[in-house]
């Protein structure tokens, strides 16, 4: 009579070693490692004419500015100030032109006396930076607006990094333990809690006599730092959601990309 | 303040009272009325519309997020009781990350610290 058993038979003291395995299902841990936005999403061309359009609203109700108290009647900030209240009174009627455009466009003009600008010049980091420009898929800064997310290339097929799980250890134990192993510890990760956010699965076949696989992925953000690929890591990248889609097997990419928000 | 005996400084001081004590004109507009009510008021509806279809987007997002993670603990639970135990344990050293910020409108200059090193736990 067959004995029925749930876990591997091995003593206390083998299971530190052998992978687990119940009903004939290996178990897996993998991590789904996110770098979250870094800026503001790009406004849609609506809700940039409706910010224009509230911006004249509430100019035309609002109260008198008393030029006179703020600028010293002479100088060459109330002259500046004087211009960009003309713009702004031009571009009212104008409904084509912002008041924040038309205000950008005084700026614009007068730059070429750069005497203020260069007393204290405003530098603003770019938006799109070099990294999009190349669409180098191994950099982190990258599509600052959406979440990008960390896939290896582990025996010659990509996907999140996933080890099989010891007999002795919990999910998010063997998780930042692969985790550091596969892409290098200088990195600083932050594990959301212990619970796995989405599983994939597939059935152990007892005709073909193969094993099934279930692996349970776990959330985690990296704020700093780089992937260094060890010996099991032949490739790293850092996707987008969409391009996600490309490199992951379908089967695989539906049991996650309900787990994985839309930006 | 000393009182000067020339005009400017009794402008002065009566430009400073008049800021800090009376409320400022504000202009009189009369309430819109036919095409411009009709336009005005279509223009907040589409607002109104909009952000209802943002809001509703993000929340169906989230609803299946929180669908995965039911179904994925259901399946651990089937699977192994002592994995689910683990992870049904709520940590009271787990901590929210300070480095975590909200996006701004432009990256900082050095968009991304690439030479993060690990901290050597020397205890």
């Amino acid at each position: 009579m067959m004995s029925r058993r749930l876990f591997t038979t091995s003593t206390r003291s083998l299971q530190q070693q052998t992978p687990l395995k119940i009903k004939n299902s290996r178990i897996a841990a993998s991590v789904i490692l996110t770098r979250a936005p870094q800026i503001t999403r790009d406004a849609t061309p609506f809700e940039m004419a409706y910010f224009d359009y509230k911006e004249k609203q509430e100019r035309a109700a609002a109260s008198v500015f008393p030029q006179e108290f703020y600028f010293k009647k002479g100088t060459l900030a109330e002259r500046r100030w004087k211009e960009q209240v003309e713009a702004r009174n031009a571009a009212m009627n104008d409904p084509s032109l912002s008041l924040t455009d038309a205000v950008d466009q005084t700026r614009a003009s007068e730059d070429a006396d750069g005497a203020a600008a260069a007393a204290a010049p405003v530098v603003q980091a770019d938006r799109i930076t070099k990294a999009d420009k190349e669409n180098d898929i191994k950099k982190l800064d990258r599509a600052l607006q959406q979440n990008l997310y960390l896939i290896v290339k582990q025996q010659n097929k990509w996907q999140f990094p996933q080890t099989d799980m010891q007999a002795s250890e919990y999910l998010h134990e063997a998780a930042e333990r692969h985790l550091k192993e596969a892409c290098g510890p200088d990195m600083d990760v932050w594990f959301v809690g212990r619970q796995p956010i989405t599983h994939y699965k597939e059935s152990p076949s007892r005709k073909e006599d193969t094993e099934g696989l279930k692996v349970f992925f776990m959330k985690a953000r990296i704020y700093a730092g780089q992937v260094k690929p060890s010996k099991d890591v032949s490739d790293f990248a850092w996707l987008t959601k969409k391009e996600l889609v490309d490199y992951l097997p379908s089967e695989y990419y539906n049991s996650i990309k309900d787990s994985l928000s839309d930006l | 303040m000393s009182t000067q005996s020339s005009g400017s400084g009794d402008n002065r001081v009566d430009m400073i009272r008049r800021v800090l004590f009376e409320s400022p004109q504000r202009p009189q507009s009369a309430p819109l009325e036919g095409d411009a009510l009709q336009q005005h008021e279509t223009i907040e509806r589409a607002w109104k519309l909009h952000i209802m279809r943002e809001r509703e987007r993000r929340q169906r997002s989230l609803e299946k997020q929180f669908r995965s993670l039911h179904v994925a603990m259901t399946e651990l639970e089937k699977t192994s009781d002592r994995l689910f135990k683990g992870a049904s344990v709520k940590s009271r050293h787990i901590t929210y990350p300070k480095q975590a910020k909200i996006p701004t409108d432009t990256p900082s200059t050095k968009v991304w610290d690439y030479s993060y090193k690990a901290l050597s736990d020397a205890l």
